[in-house]
């Protein structure tokens, strides 16, 4: 027997002893720290603010670039969004941002009716000073009760009119 | 779903719009009103001038009429008028043009009746109107009695 062949067989022989009494030792070991890690990382994750850690060390510029919105688009529900959207109360919202009366009154009123508004506004202010100059020569602290009654809808009970 | 009234008013008048209008609108109003009447009492009296023309070419003079007759007749015109339009539309010309309403105390349109009593009471006692200038809400005497409400309303 060679040198050689000696060294294998010892190895052989010191390997097929201490096998099965590592095994017994690892096994429960690894099973043992498989447990232990999740719990270590969890109680780690408590103490560290991810989100401002994410926030100082990664650089979410360069990853939302990387992101194709279209193919993100293309997948989202627009008409499930569309649903959930008060479309007429946001036409109302529009058309009071915009004031399409007023436009389509600019671009079908004529001068006279132009006029006519100019008058009535003029009128509603010396109404509005009229009433201030005679409520201080009167004396009078409270404002005038303007407010007319409001026709109330007909009833379908007793066919009241408005 | 919300519903949504687009108003029509334009966005300087809508503070306004429904409230008691002032004694300056109504008599403004009440101005255009009387010219209304004027003409249609000219024309009638041009009217019955053309029939007796037309009847009798050579005998024909101008009528004379007394102030008696005249206001009568003015006063009959008016009436119709008044009546008519704040039964019908709840705004005579004048209204119209000042962008005024009249209402009854439901505040919807006058009923023929209350109409007719309220021109009657405007022909008979006009200076009513000039209580507005002191009441506190803007009413005259014939509002006040029948409970009318003359408002700034923009709407067609």
């Amino acid at each position: 027997m060679t040198p050689a062949e000696l060294l294998k067989s010892s190895i052989r022989g010191a390997w097929a002893i201490t096998e099965p009494a590592g095994r017994a030792v690892l096994e429960p070991a690894g099973r043992a720290v498989g447990a232990l890690v999740p719990r270590i990382l969890d109680a780690v994750l408590d103490q560290v603010d991810l989100t401002r850690l994410v926030i100082d060390r990664v650089d979410l510029d360069a990853v939302v670039a990387e992101v194709d919105v279209d193919t993100v688009v293309a997948r989202a529900d627009v008409d499930a969004v569309i649903a959930r959207i008060d479309l007429i109360a946001l036409a109302g919202t529009i058309i009071d941002g915009v004031d399409l009366p007023e436009i389509i009154r600019d671009s079908t009123g004529s001068i006279a009716s132009e006029g006519i508004r100019g008058v009535r506004m003029q009128t509603i202010d010396a109404d509005e000073r009229v009433n201030r100059l005679v409520d201080r020569v009167l004396l009078r602290r409270q404002a005038r009760a303007t407010e007319a009654p409001v026709p109330q809808p007909r009833s379908p009970l007793n066919g009241d009119a408005p | 779903m919300s519903t949504h009234v687009v108003d029509a008013v334009p966005r300087e008048a809508r503070p306004y719009q429904g409230r008691r209008a002032g004694v300056v609108s109504r008599l403004a109003a009440n101005t255009v009103d009387f010219v209304v009447i004027a003409l249609v009492v000219a024309g009638g009296y041009f009217g019955l001038c053309a029939v007796l023309f037309l009847w009798s070419p050579t005998a024909f003079t101008f009528p004379e009429t007394s102030w008696t007759v005249l206001l009568i007749a003015a006063g009959a015109v008016a009436f119709v008028y008044l009546t008519v339009s704040w039964a019908t539309t709840g705004r005579t010309y004048g209204d119209h043009l000042l962008g005024l309403r009249v209402l009854n105390f439901r505040g919807g349109r006058m009923q023929v009746a209350g109409a007719a009593a309220r021109a009657a009471f405007c022909v008979v006692f006009p200076i009513g109107i000039l209580y507005a200038l002191v009441s506190p809400a803007n009413r005259s005497v014939q509002d006040v009695l029948l409970r009318s409400s003359v408002v700034y309303d923009w709407s067609r």
